[in-house]
């Protein structure tokens, strides 16, 4: 059997890379499917479609970490209107102000040298 | 599929090694080995009648084998189930069986970190998840804490720091990064 010609993650960074949050679906499961992976975890089914978030979110759970050196920052899980959820952040306010069911928006985050870009949210403006 | 009969294993032996901040130059093996020699001192068993070895730490790959070596035994049975903090109830549960099935005799289950004095960096290898380590998570903290904002959420309970098992620094001079979770 030929080796798979690309990565889950792969496909995955590039869709960031066009500044698409992109997911996948799983048909048998009719379900979405986050982190990206090779077999679905419902169904063990190898057949995944990947769909592209239209990057709206509620914000599930949310923290600080209060790092030795630099400022505290926010860790979030935010859960997408198309039914999966992601570890990413809330930006643009104070991390002390990131509350679980606020509305977010996805956005393109750019780590800059050899990283790949990530995505991040911001308030969705209210 | 009856399961484990009750009462065909049972634990003779407990001790701990050092704590807190250890000797310098003391490694995990020689905890590990520490903490042994005093459970089996605990219940006069020898270091010869072990027949059934676990272990698993995050500073060593492959520990049971170098824990084999260490000791200096040869146990018919051993296994290095590696779960995190709940690797050695597992342990427990496979050294129980193994007993039952006549597979070892005496079997010991062993731990020894230097996390303490070498700080967490030192501690565990790090690992890259491209989905959660951009966002800089101090793990497992992090993790536990957005499950109890949850928590919080869902249930309305309020945050109150729980008791310290080491004496509590302020976050300048801490040589770990600290965590805080937030009151929704």
């Amino acid at each position: 059997m030929p080796n798979d010609a690309t990565s889950p993650l792969a496909t995955y960074i590039s869709h960031l890379e066009k500044g698409e949050l992109a997911y996948q679906f799983s048909p048998e499961a009719n379900r979405a499917v986050f982190f990206p992976r090779v077999i679905c975890p419902f169904t063990g089914s190898d057949k995944l479609e990947w769909r592209v978030s239209k990057g709206h979110g509620t914000v599930y759970a949310t923290t600080i970490v209060h790092p030795a050196e630099g400022a505290p920052f926010n860790v979030a899980l935010i859960d997408c209107d198309e039914g999966f959820r992601l570890m990413s952040r809330v930006e643009d306010i104070p991390a002390n102000d990131v509350k679980i069911g606020m509305r977010v928006k996805f956005r393109v985050h750019s780590q800059g040298g050899e990283e790949p870009p990530i995505p991040v949210f911001t308030p969705e403006a209210a | 599929m009856d399961g484990l009969k009750r009462g065909s294993a049972a634990i003779v032996g407990v001790a701990e090694s050092d704590l807190g901040q250890v000797a310098d130059g003391m490694s995990p093996m020689d905890l590990c080995a520490q903490g042994i020699t005093r459970a089996l001192a605990d219940c006069g068993l020898a270091m010869k009648d072990v027949d059934g070895l676990f272990c698993a730490m995050t500073q060593q790959r492959m520990s049971i084998v170098s824990l084999i070596e260490y000791l200096g035994i040869a146990p018919k049975f051993i296994g290095s189930s590696m779960t995190g903090g709940s690797s050695f109830e597992f342990h427990l549960a496979q050294a129980a069986a193994a007993i039952e099935a006549g597979l070892c005799n005496v079997a010991v289950i062993g731990y020894g970190s230097t996390q303490r004095s070498v700080g967490r960096r030192q501690a565990s290898v790090r690992e890259v998840n491209p989905f959660e380590t951009p966002y800089r998570p101090f793990l497992p903290s992090t993790a536990y804490a957005l499950a109890a904002s949850r928590h919080m959420h869902e249930f309305s309970k309020t945050w109150a720091p729980s008791p310290c098992t080491w004496p509590a620094t302020p976050i300048s001079s801490s040589r770990c990064s600290p965590i805080s979770s937030q009151t929704p």
